[in-house]
């Protein structure tokens, strides 16, 4: 019965577009149907950039009562594309650091902070919560993975200069988040480096590393 | 009187700032220096999920239902009567330091009473509590296991509540310990995540809502981190309550001991939720009863003895809220429309507003949710009052 419990509400917020605008939202062959217009394919993803034209409900303010009387129907329209982004669940962490390290480079510290991260009851879905101590175990355990990487790669022994972290910073984002960094977010990335001058080449290097994948670009999708 | 050097020294620490004094273990010195500095306010709730029956608040409301005997109660003074066997059990200090409060949110269904109880719509009242109270914690407002209300995470003026699953997670997260020379460095850390957080701007300011916690987090971190390790015997709190240094905070004792080891860190509001307290069918009230004496009293006893005994902790004015969704109603202890809390605290007057009548509503119309929090915040002696006037005349 768990199951009408998150069913119910979910058709039912499906359906609340669905009196005079029913296309469902991203079928564009629908909207282009109805509006006879051209209509971008644009993905608001975790980054932002929201696609104006990207269909959207035009009809508000009828509830939609669910269990328990509640009404479930949203009160406010916010802005297309917007509040897309979730976490991580541990179940995907446990594998992305490995993923994107190297295997060979995975911190094996993670498999210990499932309590941490968040693992929930069998059959059950847990919706992570990027808590403070969620962020500052993420960091730990990137660091370990990326320590792992720069000590074992003799590229690493070097201190980071201005340029060679820029190159680094440039190549790791690609490789971490699937994405270019925005120059904005690389100046981040390079300032790591000469933030933490004190320590070894390889923990400067990993610290970069390290901040990375504890950007939001990593730690949601 | 002859006034040493020693003595002029302490004085002018006192001056400098109690809040370092309240994370050193031992004797709080800076509060014998200075006896007119108030002392470190903290407030622990305990929410008991699915309801909390009045027995345990109000127990002459009854008229014989739950099992309530002549004999089988504590009249604790004032109008205020308790279940003997359990929150009668606390102890003298305890028992001269308790009251009930009355909160007529209304709500009969739990989620709307969960919700009620935390919630000023998206206001949260914890986290506005905390915020209140000030002081220089990084950990000002924390949830203990689970968050007692669900939603985006809401700040208020800096302070968000934050999840704590594991004591050793949040131990990590203090510094607490002999550092790993492998693991990164504490402020070297806090510069890495301010980065991060620069990196995640734009993000953050896409998902105000699906990422609000993700904000709080990276703020939080940056602040903690940038203190210096606490000195907190982790060992010695675990061992006090007979559990781990590790490992989730899965029942009342570890999060009492969690709750311990935060008030040493200064936090200033903290939350724990122990689950399954929806005891319908329960009209003899024996089920609470066991309930409350396996799953709660033991480690509540453990707590309140270290209150009264270690010095640091007997230095802070701590009140702890035993609350639940409603109260039980008769004769199927199904929902009340009112709830009847329970508050133990240093600055609490012996007394209740919290007496049920007929159909085991409220007998005094003397709030909600906003005025149990608005006495909490007397209770803490905030500067000012976040939730207004203080209508429960129950404040020493």
């Amino acid at each position: 019965m768990k199951w009408l419990a998150i069913l119910v509400p979910a058709l039912l917020a499906l359906a609340a577009c669905s009196s005079s605008s029913d296309c469902v939202e991203g079928d564009v062959a629908c909207l282009l149907a109805k509006n006879g217009a051209s209509t971008k394919n644009g993905a608001a993803g975790a980054d932002g950039g929201a696609d104006p034209s990207a269909p959207a409900c035009t009809v508000t303010g009828h509830p939609h009562v669910g269990l328990g009387g509640i009404d479930v129907a949203a009160k406010a329209d916010g802005a297309a594309g917007a509040d897309r982004a979730r976490t991580k669940p541990y179940s995907a962490l446990l594998t992305e650091y490995g993923r994107v390290l190297g295997a060979n480079n995975a911190p094996a510290s993670i498999s210990n902070d499932g309590p941490t991260f968040g693992v929930p009851s069998d059959r059950w879905y847990y919706e992570p919560i990027a808590s403070a101590v969620f962020v500052n175990t993420a960091f730990d355990v990137a660091f370990e993975g990326c320590q792992n990487m720069t000590t074992s790669d003799p590229t690493f022994a070097t201190a980071p200069t201005s340029d060679t972290a820029l190159a680094q910073c440039t190549t790791w984002a690609r490789k971490f988040w699937s994405r270019d960094a925005t120059p904005d977010q690389l100046t981040a990335c390079v300032g790591v480096t000469s933030d933490i001058a004190s320590e070894s080449p390889q923990r400067r290097w990993a610290y970069a590393c390290a901040t990375l994948l504890t950007a939001s670009s990593f730690l949601t999708y | 009187m002859k006034i040493s050097r020693r003595d002029w020294l302490k004085g002018f620490g006192a001056i400098a700032g109690a809040a370092i004094g309240t994370r050193l273990p031992g004797t709080s010195w800076l509060a014998k220096a200075d006896p007119a500095a108030a002392p470190k306010s903290a407030v622990i709730s305990i929410f008991l999920q699915g309801g909390f029956n009045a027995i345990f608040s109000a127990a002459d409301s009854f008229g014989g239902g739950f099992g309530v005997t002549s004999t089988n109660v504590t009249n604790v003074g004032n109008g205020l009567v308790v279940d003997k066997s359990t929150i009668g059990s606390l102890g003298s200090w305890a028992l001269g330091h308790m009251a009930a409060i009355g909160n007529g949110h209304g709500h009969t269904d739990h989620p709307s009473a969960q919700a009620a109880n935390f919630l000023n719509g998206v206001q949260s009242f914890p986290v506005t509590l905390a915020a209140a109270m000030g002081g220089d914690a990084a950990f000002k407002a924390v949830a203990l296991g689970s968050l007692p209300y669900s939603g985006p995470s809401s700040s208020v003026n800096g302070v968000s509540m934050q999840l704590v699953g594991t004591m050793d997670g949040v131990a990590n997260a203090l510094g607490l310990g002999t550092p790993d020379p492998k693991a990164p460095v504490r402020s070297a850390g806090g510069a890495a995540l301010a980065r991060a957080r620069q990196m995640s701007s734009p993000a953050l300011a896409a998902n105000p809502t699906s990422l609000s916690f993700l904000k709080d987090a990276y703020d939080t971190n940056v602040a903690s981190l940038s203190k210096p390790p606490m000195q907190i015997d982790l060992a010695g709190i675990a061992s006090a309550y007979g559990v781990a240094t590790s490992g989730e905070l899965g029942d009342v004792k570890s999060k009492l001991a969690a709750a311990e080891l935060m008030l040493r860190a200064g936090s200033n509001v903290i939350s724990i939720t122990d689950p399954n307290w929806d005891t319908h069918g329960d009209a003899t009230g024996q089920t609470v009863r066991n309930k409350m004496s396996s799953t709660i009293i033991p480690s509540l006893k453990t707590l309140l003895t270290r209150l009264q005994s270690d010095p640091q902790l007997k230095a802070m004015n701590v009140s702890i809220m035993l609350h639940g969704d409603f109260a039980r109603n008769l004769p199927g202890s199904d929902h009340a429309p009112g709830l009847s809390a329970l508050v133990i605290g240093n600055n609490v007057k012996v007394g209740t507003t919290g007496q049920l009548g007929a159909g085991q509503a409220l007998k005094q119309n003397i709030g909600a949710s906003k005025e149990m929090w608005s006495y909490l915040a007397a209770l803490a002696k905030t500067s000012t009052n976040p939730f207004g006037d203080n209508p429960h005349p129950l404040v020493l």
